[in-house]
């Protein structure tokens, strides 16, 4: 009997342990195609954008470009001056902003000039639009070569952070700070607009149309990374902080 | 080694009442505290007045029917109030009427808790059966559910047979019962207590 029971009680401890492996194992799974799913979405969203920003280059970029010397040829020979003038000033800034709206969709820069080189023009091009002042303060230098991915990720990030600023923050100017210490990559943005705190952001995660956060969010758990919203009170400047791993595999 | 038994088996039930301190009103707590009470008043009364304990015997017996049920009603082995106090009373009133007439008040009902310790052994399995039905915990050694339900198995199955054929083995060799009831009842009577006190202690977080 005491044989009996003590048998009843070891195959409870082993299936329930059997169970809980299976469980976690499952649960292990789910979250590897998860990841898998939202990589492959993300990665196939890269090369549409890829694939757009060369064509409006090559193509759009192209002929317009090629407009352009028509207009210029015809302005050396008609009487119609002013028109062509105009004309070539519309053709001017629809030619300037393809090469913006190409470079926002794939930087060129990412690949062979890494990612502070990429952060800088994209501060440069913001802050020449008009619409807010961002400066990078990262030496070039201290900032090791990282996973093209990885810093494709930490690209759109800070892109998608600050189009959100400009949109919603009505703030004036934008500092990012972009470092690496003890194998992190903390990139922090520091505005003096009216931003979030940590809890919005965990709010607004959740709301239908809020597509720019949850590709924030994607991206961060694909990276491993976490962002962090906070109020600097001594500052008075809105905070946002993101640390990224340098040895997670994406 | 056998005076050495009964002592630890008169302060075994210390452990359960200790580790479950905060806990009084678990039933396993009650029904510790009563079996060292009831311990220690048996051999003040049976050492110093010489009396016959087997009715202090009988009522241990009946409130620890009463606070097994209730652990098991509790933990939802007895799933309905109703059926707790129908299987309670049958229990109770088969033990009442099954010394009664079959043996005596004043003598000890082995034949009778015999069956009450099968009735044991049937609510540990389906206390097991609800463990691994439920998956609540994850890691099992932290239920305090499985550590009160083990105890209760073991003992139950530890004593059912030394209950049983009490009489047989009286009646044929009395030292070997003596020898049985020492070494084997006791150690089962520790052990319950041992890892009773292991199921309060983890009770604290409650499940």
């Amino acid at each position: 009997m005491l044989l009996m029971a003590l048998g009843i009680i070891l195959f409870v401890v082993m299936y329930q342990r059997r169970v809980i492996q299976s469980q976690v194992d499952i649960e292990r799974v789910n979250k590897e195609k998860q990841a898998e799913l939202i990589h492959a979405s993300i990665k196939s969203e890269e090369e549409e954008r890829r694939r757009i920003a060369a064509e409006l280059h090559d193509d759009i970029g192209a002929h317009l470009t090629t407009v352009r010397m028509y207009v210029v040829s015809a302005m050396n020979k008609a009487d119609n001056r002013e028109t062509l003038q105009q004309a070539r000033e519309v053709l001017d800034e629809s030619i300037k902003r393809v090469r913006e709206l190409s470079h926002k969709m794939q930087p060129g820069m990412l690949m062979h000039l890494g990612l502070t080189a990429s952060l800088a023009s994209f501060a440069k091009m913001i802050s020449q639009s008009g619409n807010l002042q961002v400066k990078l303060h990262a030496i070039a230098s201290s900032i090791p070569q990282i996973n093209e991915t990885v810093a494709l990720y930490a690209y759109r990030i800070v892109q998608e952070l600050i189009t959100n600023i400009i949109r919603h923050a009505n703030a004036e100017k934008v500092d990012i700070y972009c470092q690496v210490q003890n194998n992190f990559l903390n990139i922090d943005l520091q505005h003096n607009g009216k931003g979030l705190l940590q809890d919005d952001f965990e709010h607004y995660i959740y709301k239908p149309g809020a597509n720019g956060l949850k590709n924030i969010v994607n991206r961060l758990s694909l990276l491993h990374a976490v962002i962090y919203f906070n109020l600097n009170e001594d500052s008075h400047l809105y905070e946002i902080r993101i640390t990224i791993p340098l040895k997670a595999s994406v | 080694m056998g005076l050495i038994l009964l002592i630890l088996s008169i302060l075994s039930p210390l452990l359960p009442i200790i580790t479950g301190k905060h806990n009084r009103k678990e039933p396993l707590w009650m029904y510790s505290f009563l079996c060292f009470t009831t311990d220690l008043t048996e051999l003040v009364l049976k050492e110093e007045f010489h009396f016959n304990l087997t009715e202090i015997a009988h009522i241990t017996l009946l409130i620890e029917i009463v606070s097994f049920y209730y652990y098991f009603y509790k933990r939802s082995v007895i799933p309905t109030r109703i059926a707790f106090w129908i299987i309670t009373s049958i229990a109770v009133i088969f033990y009442i009427l099954h010394t009664l007439f079959s043996i005596s008040w004043h003598q000890l009902n082995t034949g009778g808790y015999s069956v009450v310790l099968m009735s044991y052994i049937l609510l540990s399995m389906l206390g097991f059966r609800n463990i691994l039905h439920n998956q609540r915990t994850k890691y099992i050694g932290t239920s305090a559910f499985f550590w009160g339900n083990t105890a209760i198995m073991v003992y139950a199955c530890g004593a059912f047979f030394i209950f049983l054929f009490k009489d047989k083995v009286y009646s044929v060799n009395a030292e070997l019962f003596g020898q049985l009831w020492i070494y084997g009842y006791l150690t089962f009577y520790i052990t319950k207590n041992l890892l009773l006190g292991v199921a309060l202690a983890k009770n604290r977080t409650v499940e």
